[in-house]
């Protein structure tokens, strides 16, 4: 007979104990190093398989059962034939519905308009729907496995709560402000409200990434970002500091980047940084992580020499936006580097191509405050808030908006 | 699923729920449900195709023919027996 656990149990086992240290997974492990008997070994063994996970690809934790990989396989699959060849239809669509209007492609429109333009046509709705469908199957797959081993994943983050070589500050007495609390992507639960958001959230947009900007399972893309972060002028970077961190992607590549320095990353969701703390304590990267409100970081004046987030502000408000500029004017020292990497903004009105697809983000994808994010002249702002702009600098990540700010004296 | 434990903290807060899930968009409940069930369907289709290439491959690697010979030696050796003797004649009496 050929088992599974045969084939995949010990080698997976191996793997685990080379590479995780905590709670249930290390009592299993040393019960098969103590075992002194073949019926003691079978059991320990039976019992490491049961709790081990799959093993790693680099830093890549396999998800928990060959099921779950296999339906995000397809879930990533189905999201990259849906770009290329469901919403390439419904476009055309669009530009058949823009011609029986009379209307030039590149005559700016509103959110409004667009939404009375598409919201009957068939094929925009197959478009919208099977997105849709597919998003949630993604989503629900995960969810279910995470709840579905409840003790195994919250004994994971329990037993990690107080690994080094980073901090976790948690705040469960933390009034959440209610334009944080959304199911953004119609993730269930959003960031604040599913203990093991933190695992949904990683292999969730593992697909989006691979559909959208390539593989970053190595997190690839946040360290590509991190190793173009600007230095101050001086060259001292003693302490960066990364808002609306959510897994801590990139404040673990931040801090593999500047070993030295003192990395925090600060994020609205306690199951968020959580699995951050985990997942950077796990991989030896000692990067620190507090559940904090970004615009009320609670750190001293001028503590930090960069202060960065990574795709925030659009998930925020337009007062929080500001909010939070105004944060970072307080936390960044003299001559320190702000650099807050996001979309383009592009105002509330635009041609049509690039209108379906913000609105489409926004009202199906679950992005609440995209447009308020996009009503925000981004760089004027920050300009307004005593920080001067970098003129001519390079994006940290193509397609995103340039925004290289240095604290003025 | 097992119900969560109060005792262990989450630092979960309400969260809002998005209202997406009820979008009709194919002009017919039962038409947006099939769809998403097809979709659903997919994904645990190619989950079983999947598993069957794992185990092409395992097979492919590991080979199956001292498993199909044990296989065949516990279900169709028992043919190559010639000791029998009927029991109610001359099968010795004990």
């Amino acid at each position: 007979m050929i088992g599974r656990r045969k084939f995949f149990g010990v080698a997976a086992a191996s793997v685990a104990v080379a590479h995780t240290v905590h709670g249930e997974l290390a009592q299993a492990a040393d019960a098969v190093a103590r075992s002194t008997s073949p019926g003691q070994a079978a059991d320990a063994m039976d019992k490491l398989a049961r709790v081990a996970p799959r093993g790693m690809q680099g830093r890549h934790v396999r998800l928990g059962t060959l099921d779950l990989e296999s339906q995000q396989d397809f879930t990533m699959a189905f999201r990259r034939m849906q770009a290329a060849q469901i919403r390439k239809a419904s476009m055309a669509a669009l530009d058949r519905l823009l011609e029986a209007e009379g209307l030039d492609p590149a005559t700016p429109l509103t959110k409004d308009q667009m939404r009375e333009l598409v919201m009957k046509d068939p094929a925009i709705n197959i478009a919208s729907k099977t997105w849709i469908a597919n998003q949630q199957v993604t989503w629900k797959t995960l969810y279910d496995h995470y709840h579905g081993n409840y003790d195994r994943y919250m004994s994971e983050l329990e037993s990690a709560d107080k690994a080094g070589p980073g901090a976790l500050v948690l705040a469960p007495q933390m009034a959440i402000p209610d334009y944080l609390r959304h199911e953004i992507h119609i993730q269930p639960g959003g960031y604040v409200g599913d203990p093991f958001a933190g695992y949904v959230y990683q292999y969730g947009t593992n697909s989006f990434y691979v559909g959208n900007r390539g593989h970053n399972e190595q997190d690839e893309i946040h360290r590509a970002a991190a190793a173009r972060m600007p230095l101050p002028k001086d060259g001292k970077v003693k302490r960066i500091l990364d808002m609306g961190c959510g897994i801590g992607q990139f404040t673990a590549a931040l801090k593999q980047r500047f070993p030295d320095a003192e990395v925090w990353g600060v994020d609205v969701g306690g199951p968020m940084v959580r699995y951050a703390h985990m997942r950077a304590s796990k991989l030896g990267i000692g990067a620190n992580f507090a559940q904090k409100l970004a615009e009320d970081t609670g750190f001293p004046d001028g503590h930090f020499d960069i202060v960065t987030s990574y795709i925030m502000h659009h998930e925020v408000t337009a007062a929080g936006t500001l909010a939070i500029i105004d944060e970072a004017r307080r936390v960044t020292r003299s001559g320190g580097v702000y650099y807050p990497l996001d979309f383009n903004t592009g105002g509330t009105q635009m041609p049509a191509h690039q209108m379906y697809g913000r609105w489409w983000d926004h009202r199906w994808n679950n992005e609440v405050w995209s447009f308020e994010y996009h009503s925000v002249p981004f760089n004027e702002e920050i300009g307004k808030r005593g920080f001067s702009e970098v003129k001519g600098a390079a994006p940290l990540l193509q397609g995103f908006g340039v925004r290289h700010f240095v604290r003025s004296a | 699923m097992a119900a969560p434990d109060p005792k262990r903290p989450t630092y979960t807060a309400e969260a809002i729920p998005s209202d997406v899930k009820n979008g009709l968009f194919l002009g017919n409940p039962a038409l947006d449900n099939l769809m998403s069930c097809m979709i659903a369907m997919g994904a645990e289709v190619w989950a079983t195709k999947r598993r069957l290439h794992v185990m092409e491959a395992v097979m492919a690697q590991k080979g199956i023919e001292a498993d199909r010979d044990r296989f065949v030696d516990l279900t169709l050796g028992p043919l190559a027996n010639e000791a029998y003797r009927p029991v109610g004649s001359n099968f010795p009496k004990r």
